[in-house]
């Protein structure tokens, strides 16, 4: 069973590794290429976040969790709004109005340059911090009908991709299942069992 | 021309909601909505509000849908068939329609030159003519969003993380006071865990509750 599941994911996989950082540096081309195109702080932080949510659709949660920590996704969400904030601290420390940049820099111009800079970046973090803290929120419940840590695997593949959904497949023995998966010597097959939520005894 | 492509899109966008509510299957219908925003982003790009479509692209019809997959395991995936529609609901629903269309007829007509909008010296005039001298970037929206408008920003910002905070503490920490927890996470459970899987079966919240219960 995790053997076919395996072959019939690889697709996916391989090309999810070519997209992925494709997905990353466009996000970071929106965020920063804001002034000068369409683009900015929230449209950017989606973007990067969907590359994260792409990568635990297909590698299952627990291998993008060890890329992107919950605890790290907590720490950007306030950092982004601490940086936000603290730019608009910064320009009145310097003797301006709360956010008013002209006091970031003697070129009132470059001060607005960086504040821009400060800010968009401050809504980009925070904004991907919470996206992916949602995927992970709503992803990670286990009192749903299927297994739980790959809800969004098992959505997206049993029920769009496939017409067959994990939990309609019969639920492998837990502790069996998870010894012989749980050495790690093929990576891949570790991430098929993640995909298919094989490797992980039904909620 | 331009006028033809966007009524053909709020028509697509009539008849894609009319499915929305028709649909009993709820995964139609979470794809649908993805169509919609599509559809919206689409209409948005011909009124030229290309910071606004890149917006509904990236969360309507990317984000939105999968989080809508993602609460769409949790169910079956049928809508159950309501019992009774209700006249009084009917009727509710199209007299507040009526009274909101009867409020669009005060509006400016759509691209109107004359609408307070690009009018007020204070507004669009502004925008478009200093900005560059006051704020420097050529994309006025960014302009207006993060500088003229940044305590708004600053706002919405907060409002997203606020919203975060709302579902990770509703949904993300869950974990940590539930009582029936699954068997994976039972004392005799944890040394075959550990060793195996160093980033544990969830969020550190549960591992921290694992770890808890193990001790």
């Amino acid at each position: 069973m995790r053997r076919y599941a395996r072959q019939r994911h690889r697709i996916l996989q391989v090309v999810t590794k070519l997209i992925v950082p494709f997905v990353l540096l466009f996000a970071l081309y929106v965020q920063f290429h804001g002034d000068y195109g369409p683009g900015g702080g929230f449209q950017a932080g989606v973007i990067f976040a969907a590359a994260f949510i792409l990568h635990g659709l297909i590698f299952g949660l627990k291998r993008t969790r060890e890329v992107m920590p919950p605890s790290v996704v907590r720490v950007l969400m306030a950092s982004g709004v601490l940086l936000y904030a603290g730019t608009g601290i910064v320009t009145m420390l310097l003797g301006k109005n709360l956010l008013d940049y002209d006091a970031l820099a003697h070129d009132p111009l470059h001060g607005q340059h960086w504040g821009l800079f400060a800010v968009e970046l401050g809504v980009g973090v925070t904004v991907t911090g919470v996206m992916i803290g949602l995927f992970y929120a709503f992803a990670s419940r286990r009192d749903g009908p299927h297994s739980a840590d790959d809800a969004g695997a098992e959505s997206a593949h049993g029920e769009s991709a496939h017409g067959e959904g994990a939990a309609r497949r019969p639920a492998p023995e837990p502790e069996g299942d998870r010894a012989s998966t749980s050495d790690r010597v093929q990576p891949l097959e570790d991430r098929s069992a993640d995909v298919g939520g094989a490797g992980r005894p039904a909620a | 021309m331009e006028h033809v492509v966007i009524v053909a899109l709020l028509g697509f966008l009539v008849i894609i909601a009319v499915g929305i509510i028709v649909l009993r299957d709820l995964l139609a219908s979470v794809i649908l909505l993805g169509m919609y925003s599509l559809t919206a982003a689409g209409a948005f790009v011909v009124m030229d509000a290309v910071d606004v479509a890149f917006t509904e692209a990236a969360v309507g019809a990317g984000i939105s849908t999968i989080l809508f997959l993602g609460a769409l395991s949790f169910t079956d995936g049928r809508a159950q068939a309501r019992g009774h529609d209700s006249l009084v609901a009917l009727l509710f629903v199209a007299v507040t329609g009526g009274l909101l269309i009867y409020g669009t007829l005060d509006m400016p007509h759509y691209g109107s030159a004359t609408s307070p909008a690009q009018t007020h010296p204070e507004l669009a005039v502004r925008f478009l003519e200093r900005s560059a001298e006051e704020v420097g970037p050529p994309n006025v929206v960014t302009s207006v969003l993060a500088s003229y408008r940044g305590y708004d920003t600053l706002g919405e910002t907060v409002v997203v993380f606020a919203a975060g905070i709302a579902v990770l503490s509703l949904l993300g920490l869950r974990r940590r006071r539930s009582v029936s927890e699954p068997p994976e996470d039972a004392p005799g459970d944890r040394p075959g865990r550990g060793d195996d899987e160093p980033s544990g079966e969830g969020s550190p919240e549960s591992g921290e509750s694992g770890r808890g219960a193990g001790a």
